[in-house]
């Protein structure tokens, strides 16, 4: 490992004092709505946590807040930042996602996970989005900043939490023009 | 200063015309970058009288791979028009058969006795007849089986020695007699000689035995010098008592001898090779089938390919009240590992019931000959519910073109009353009742796939006969090419699937997934777009917004 790597590293780890950025989508987008689709997920029994990026301590925090309960299938945690929740590492490419189940239950199953723009999520938009999931997914993973789909659901249990990255993709041309400006974020 | 001019203005005349005659010489297809030809026996007769699905499916892996279909069991006219018909509508062009003489007479008979030779004659100029006006672009005739052994009627009380001498005596002349019939009906056709293997390896390897060159040289003077040889070696029948490497030794040598031969009378050299399980129920591992294409390809061949059948294909012999009962036997048909020595059952077809190793050992020889670039191919990984035989018709085209594409049919597993349903089903494809992966590999690019920086987009479209029972598709991904040295069989797919979403979304050129899956409903066509991740914009962030409120 060079000098500079692991200069990165350190500053990464420790300094706090650094912004993620965006790569290649848009920066306006400031806040989002996180949908999780599954069976019989309930706010009572299953505990959601998104992961803060570095500069917030790379903690675990717990998301409150639910719409769309009623909903069959599928709850939404709303109005998230993305400054405070989007990438591990510079690249800004994922949320961390952790569920906890709690108490005995274990029915519940985890189907797909969707971060979308923020929006008011009416009963009705709460009926048209089970809708969407069910028989046109692609329009929903075409409408969110980042995805996670599983053809096979994953059974929720208590006995260890449900870890896994909901991505972001950030693809491009030039990986090596994209890496010097990350960098140059990193140091300036 | 005038050469000069006339320098360029030559070169700028003379430039475009050389690009033209550059272009037009270009092999038609990446199939042709390399001049081994690649042939595929496929067992046609078995399936043609009820034009299969499975034998579709295997005709359009041919038709994508460039490779030409060989037909053993072609007797009448007849035969020959349904598998010319099938091959063209497969889009295949380029065939080969594989016929003898009747049943019934000795070489000796067939060689001196015309009326004894009279019905095959006719009927061998009634094939060139049928073959000449299909009009193939290439056609070649094979003239014996192993002969020996799969060529005239012997006395029953002849030891092979009787045979060999038979043949060596009569035999150049009863296949003069086959070459000229055939010839003076189809001139353009190639007509062959298939020696039993020892008769084609050198004097080195095989002793006395060896004799294609005799062969050769008796046919020249009657003035029908074959325009190939052809040889087969089944590595199974030598590999336990002789080792891997002395079995390759010997393939090599067969290959490099029948090659030096053919090379005498202009003629080319194609081998034959083994990846199905033989009748002593021997399978080749992976690592043989690398190895035999090795051996193979060492000793210089025009052409090489597989046989099609698995022998010990079931683990059951009928009982004495007629009805199927276990032997007992381990028979795998892992596609990889090698089977246990078992019992010999009826044979069915290596793709029908070792699909990866069809595919693998195929593909296996397609990068071996440089007859395929990675960088140009691509796998299409579909995961359903209910993957039963040959339920789901499989298309695919670019978006925005009019004309889809047929892949195949969805697991196709049986053809013979062996792979019966509920035969064995521990022991097919059977895909019944349970979630699976079916893949389509080495997909050309060029030809399906609408491509950009972000990765590709493809139209599915899924058919499913009336007498489907209701299937569930979950999913389908394009994804790169995998080299066969990193070959993911079904099982395997099917396990990166379920216990890793997020790396086959990550890694794919363009996917689908369908969190809720969709039926495939009997009789309906479902069709649906696979396409990469793209970073969100401003524009679809407010759109969505017009989907929640419909």
């Amino acid at each position: 490992m060079n000098r500079l790597s692991l200069a990165a590293i350190v500053l990464m780890g420790v300094s706090g004092v650094l912004a993620p950025v965006a790569a290649q989508s848009d920066t306006s987008i400031d806040q989002f709505d996180l949908i999780l689709v599954g069976d019989q997920l309930s706010p009572s029994t299953h505990q959601v946590e998104l992961k803060t990026n570095p500069t917030q301590g790379g903690s675990w925090t717990s998301l409150g807040e639910m719409r769309c309960g009623g909903a069959e299938g599928l709850v939404v945690v709303p109005d998230l930042s993305r400054s405070r929740y989007y990438g591990q590492d510079r690249r800004e490419n994922h949320l961390s996602l952790r569920i906890t189940t709690t108490g005995n239950a274990s029915q519940g199953r985890l189907r797909a996970v969707y971060a979308v723009p923020h929006d008011e999520w009416t009963n009705s938009a709460c009926t048209q989005l089970t809708r969407l999931v069910r028989s046109d997914p692609q329009t929903v993973r075409r409408h969110s900043l980042a995805t996670y789909e599983r053809p096979r659901p994953a059974r929720l249990t208590s006995n260890e939490p449900f870890i896994d990255h909901v991505e972001a993709p950030i693809r491009h041309r030039r990986p090596g023009v994209m890496e010097v400006e990350w960098l140059n974020i990193l140091f300036q | 200063m005038l050469h000069h001019l006339r320098f360029w203005a030559s070169l700028l005349v003379g430039l475009p015309l050389l690009l033209v005659l550059v272009s037009c010489t270009r092999p038609a297809s990446d199939a042709s970058t390399n001049e081994t030809e690649v042939f595929m026996w496929t067992g046609a007769s078995n399936f043609l009288p009820e034009d299969s699905l499975l034998f579709q499916t295997q005709l359009a892996f041919a038709e994508r791979q460039g490779i030409v279909p060989y037909e053993s069991g072609i007797h009448s006219p007849d035969d020959l028009r349904r598998f010319l018909a099938a091959t063209r509508r497969a889009g295949i062009e380029q065939t080969w058969i594989e016929i003898g003489p009747d049943n019934g007479m000795t070489t000796r008979e067939f060689a001196t006795d015309s009326s004894a030779r009279q019905s095959t004659l006719e009927r061998f100029r009634a094939l060139a007849r049928t073959y000449e006006r299909h009009g193939p672009e290439a056609a070649h005739i094979t003239i014996f089986d192993e002969a020996p052994l799969g060529a005239f009627t012997p006395p029953d009380t002849a030891g092979y020695s009787e045979r060999v001498d038979a043949f060596r005596e009569y035999g150049p002349e009863g296949f003069a007699l086959m070459y000229d019939a055939l010839k003076a009906e189809m001139p353009s056709v190639d007509v062959g000689i298939f020696l039993h293997h020892p008769h084609n390896a050198s004097e080195a390897m095989a002793g006395t035995h060896s004799f294609i060159d005799d062969f050769m040289e008796d046919a020249q003077a009657l003035g029908a010098t074959p325009d190939f040889i052809y040889s087969d070696v089944y590595r199974g029948y030598f590999n336990r008592g002789y080792g891997v490497e002395a079995t390759n030794d010997y393939v090599t040598d067969v290959v490099r001898h029948t090659k030096t031969v053919a090379e005498k009378y202009d003629a080319e050299a194609h081998q034959l090779g083994q990846v199905h399980t033989i009748k002593l129920g021997y399978t080749p591992s992976q690592r043989q089938i690398d190895t035999n294409v090795r051996a193979m390809l060492r000793g210089n061949p025009d052409g090489i390919g597989w046989y099609w059948p698995n022998y010990a294909s079931t683990n059951y012999t009928e009982g004495p009240d007629g009805t199927p009962r276990p032997e007992g036997y381990d028979v795998s048909f892992d596609p990889f590992v090698p089977n246990n020595w078992g019992k010999t059952g009826p044979a069915g077809s290596l793709f029908a019931t070792s699909r990866d190793r069809f595919v693998y050992s195929y593909l296996r020889i397609q990068e071996a000959t440089d007859r395929l670039d990675p960088r140009e191919r691509f796998d299409l990984w579909l995961y359903g519910y209910d993957f039963g035989h040959a339920e789901h018709r499989v298309h695919v085209r670019r978006p925005g073109e009019d004309d889809w594409t047929f892949l195949g049919v969805v697991n196709p597993q049986r053809d013979r009353d062996a792979y019966v349903e509920g035969a064995r089903p521990e022991h097919t494809y059977s895909y019944e009742d349970e979630w699976h992966a079916v893949v389509f590999h080495g997909l050309d690019r060029t030809d399906h796939l609408e491509s950009d920086s972000l990765g590709s987009r493809l139209e599915l479209k899924i058919t499913s006969h009336e007498g489907s029972d209701t299937s569930r598709l979950g999913a389908a991904y394009v994804l790169p090419y995998r080299a066969t040295r990193h070959y993911v069989t079904e099982v395997k797919a099917t396990s990166l699937i379920e216990d890793q979403p997020r790396w086959m979304s990550v890694n794919a050129l363009g996917y689908f997934v369908r969190p809720y899956p969709d039926t495939l409903r009997p009789g309906t066509s479902s069709t649906y777009e696979l396409s990469p991740n793209a970073p969100i914009d401003s524009a679809r962030a407010s759109s969505f917004r017009d989907h929640l409120s419909q």
